[in-house]
Order: C-alpha cells, then sequence, then structure tokens
C-alpha cells in the first residue's frame, strides 16, 4: 500500500510545486518537455511493475529515470537540428514499453488478486 | 519494499510532477512565430527572402512613383505660375486692377450761362454719358471711369427718373454699376490723349452738351498719368449658385 500512496503523494507534491514556479516556457521547449514526461511515465511504470515482480531495484530505477528521460530530451533536441522529427521515435518507443509495461502490472495484479478468468 | 525504494520512488514522483506542473507554464500563444526545427526557419528565411525580392520590387514601384509624382508636381508649379499670370491678365482686362496711364479727363457740369435749346426741359444724361462713354471706347480707351465708378463689361448707366433736384434739364439720377452717381461728373478714360480728344471733337460732343446748358472740359494727361480706380462691384455669378449636375 505503501508503495502507492508514496508515490501518490510526491506526484501530487512535484504538481503543485511545478504549477506554483514562477516560470513562462515557451513553445519551442513544448516538445521536448513531452518527450522528457512520456520517458518518465514509462520509467515509474516499468519500476511499478518491477516492484511487482519482486525486482525492483532503485539504482536502476533512479538511473534508468533520469538517464530515459534527459535522453529522449536530447533526441527531440537532436532531431529538431538534424530537420529530423526525433520526437516521434521517442514516442514511439516510450509509448510500446508503456504498453507492455502496463499490460504486465495488469496481469501481474490480475494474478495477484487470484481473479479467475473465464477459460 | 526497502526505504531507500520508497524515496527513490518518491524523488523521480516529485520530478515526474514538476515535469508535469511545467507544462502547464508552456506559452502556447507565442507573439512571434516559433520554429520548431531547422527545416522550418530555413523555410521561414526562403519565405523572407522572397518576400524580400517582392517587398524590393514594391520599393522600386512606389519610387518611380514617387518620381513621377515629384516631375508633376513641378510642372504643377510651373502651371500654377502660368495660371497666375494668366489670372493676372484676366484680372486686368476685367477691370479688377487699378489702371494708370496717359488718358484723359472730361468734366460735365450745369452751366447756366450757356444757351439751351428753347423747351428743353428734360435729357436723359444717362444716354448722353453713354455717348462720351462709347466715344472714347472708339478712340481706343483702356479704361473707363465715371465719378469714380470703374466701368467694366458688364457695367450699366441707367436713368432714374425724378429723383434729382438738380438744376437744368440734367433732373435725373444717373446709377453706374448700379451706384448712384450725382453731377457734375468726371469721365476719366486711360488712352492716347490726342486719339481720345480728336474723336471727341470729331463727335462735336463738347457742342452737344452745351446746347443743352451742360460745360464740357477736357483735360489732357500726357506725362502726369491718371490713375482709375479698380472695379468693386459684384461680379457675374458671384451670388449665384451650381445647380446640381
Amino acid at each position: 500500500m505503501r508503495m502507492v500512496i508514496i508515490p501518490l503523494i510526491g506526484l501530487l507534491f512535484g504538481l503543485a510545486v511545478g504549477m506554483a514556479v514562477n516560470i513562462r516556457l515557451p513553445i519551442q521547449y513544448a516538445a521536448y518537455l513531452s518527450v522528457a514526461i512520456l520517458a518518465a511515465l514509462d520509467t515509474v511504470f516499468g519500476g511499478i511493475k518491477s516492484g511487482l515482480q519482486h525486482e525492483f531495484d532503485h539504482r536502476v530505477f533512479l538511473t534508468g529515470f533520469f538517464s530515459n528521460t534527459l535522453l529522449a530530451a536530447a533526441l527531440a533536441f537532436i532531431g529538431s537540428l538534424l530537420g529530423i522529427d526525433l520526437t516521434l521515435a521517442a514516442v514511439v518507443a516510450f509509448g510500446v514499453r508503456i504498453f507492455n509495461n502496463v499490460a504486465t502490472i495488469r496481469h501481474l495484479f490480475l494474478q495477484r488478486r487470484k481473479i479467475p478468468s473465464h477459460q | 519494499m526497502k526505504p531507500v525504494s520508497l524515496r527513490a520512488l518518491f524523488g523521480v514522483s516529485v520530478t515526474l510532477g514538476i515535469l508535469l506542473g511545467l507544462e502547464f507554464h508552456i506559452d502556447r500563444t507565442p507573439s512571434v512565430q516559433a520554429y520548431t526545427s531547422y527545416l522550418s526557419q530555413s523555410e521561414a528565411l526562403n519565405a523572407a527572402l522572397a518576400r524580400t525580392a517582392v517587398l524590393t520590387a514594391a520599393l522600386a514601384a512606389d519610387d518611380a512613383q514617387l518620381r513621377a509624382l515629384e516631375e508633376v508636381s513641378v510642372h504643377a508649379k510651373v502651371g500654377l505660375v502660368d495660371l497666375r499670370q494668366e489670372l493676372a491678365k484676366l484680372r486686368k482686362q476685367a477691370g479688377m486692377t487699378t489702371v494708370a496711364g496717359p488718358g484723359v479727363r472730361i468734366s460735365i457740369a450745369f452751366d447756366p450761362k450757356l444757351p439751351i435749346i428753347p423747351g428743353l426741359s428734360y435729357v436723359d444724361e444717362a444716354t448722353q454719358l453713354q455717348i462720351v462713354v462709347n466715344a472714347l471706347q472708339a478712340g481706343g480707351a483702356q479704361a473707363i471711369a465715371i465719378n469714380g465708378q470703374r466701368l467694366v463689361t458688364t457695367s450699366s448707366i441707367r436713368s432714374v427718373h425724378g429723383l434729382s433736384a438738380n438744376a437744368g434739364p440734367f433732373s435725373g439720377v444717373v446709377q453706374v454699376n448700379g451706384q448712384p452717381v450725382l453731377a457734375p461728373y468726371e469721365i476719366e478714360a486711360v488712352g492716347s490723349p490726342g486719339r481720345l480728344v480728336t474723336i471727341l471733337t470729331a463727335e462735336a460732343l463738347g457742342q452737344q452738351f452745351n446746347i443743352l446748358e451742360q460745360s464740357f472740359t477736357v483735360s489732357q494727361f500726357r506725362k502726369t498719368p491718371i490713375t482709375l480706380p479698380a472695379y468693386s462691384g459684384p461680379l457675374p455669378g458671384q451670388y449665384s449658385t451650381e445647380v446640381g449636375i
């Protein structure tokens, strides 16, 4: 239960801090931020999955979170320099990973709750 | 789950929350065009270059038009000078300016010493003055005035009967340019004094006035110029208004 409550509190706290900060970001940075958020979500879902599988390693989790986030933003930035929309590559890659992670989480959750299947 | 893992999870959640919160601060209504890629910047630059060529052509066209307008303006200035000269000439011809030059002055006054045609009780003064004016014009007078009233092409010399208390057959009131003119009369004319006197003599106007009990004296101004005033009365069309077409 703590594994759900603590991240939720942290998310709300971070959301409040992010909204409270007085800053105006130009539209040029929207793509980078969006891709970074996508990478961060992927890492979070990956962390939840590994937590449910009892394989959670905070080092892997932290390094994965920051490296994925920064790499996604850097990829989008390099793409804009090269004139190639590399944002799409990051969106596709992280999107697939998020769906896979969520599917695994769903399966693990169903198995843990012992919800019988129709078969 | 280990406490360090929970702290890591908490830190990541906070970071993710901050990222999500920053998403709300993105200014999605930029005042200037945003360039999200190098290609879009290149396209914008190409478009700007193309627009520069068009604007340069438009600027050249505007410059040409400006030069044309300046030339027209110069012509207009010359034309304005010509028009002003023409106006001055027309004003002079129309009698709107003072005229000075050699000429004659004819003084017509009642003189009881002169004989009069028996039984004559009334003479139309306007007609008599018109005869003198016609003779002066025939003699080449450039300008004529009766008692300071300048005669122009629209001038009139009329008799108003019965309003004068003057003695003699000249018993009316003459109106020149609509203004009353009383005897004695002084008719001034600018022109060649010799020709004017000659025609007055040829027409025997002096004798005609003398038998009407009027003295007829002609003074010549050869070296000393005689000055005639400008016409100051109403002009044709002054009180009329244009009817809508």
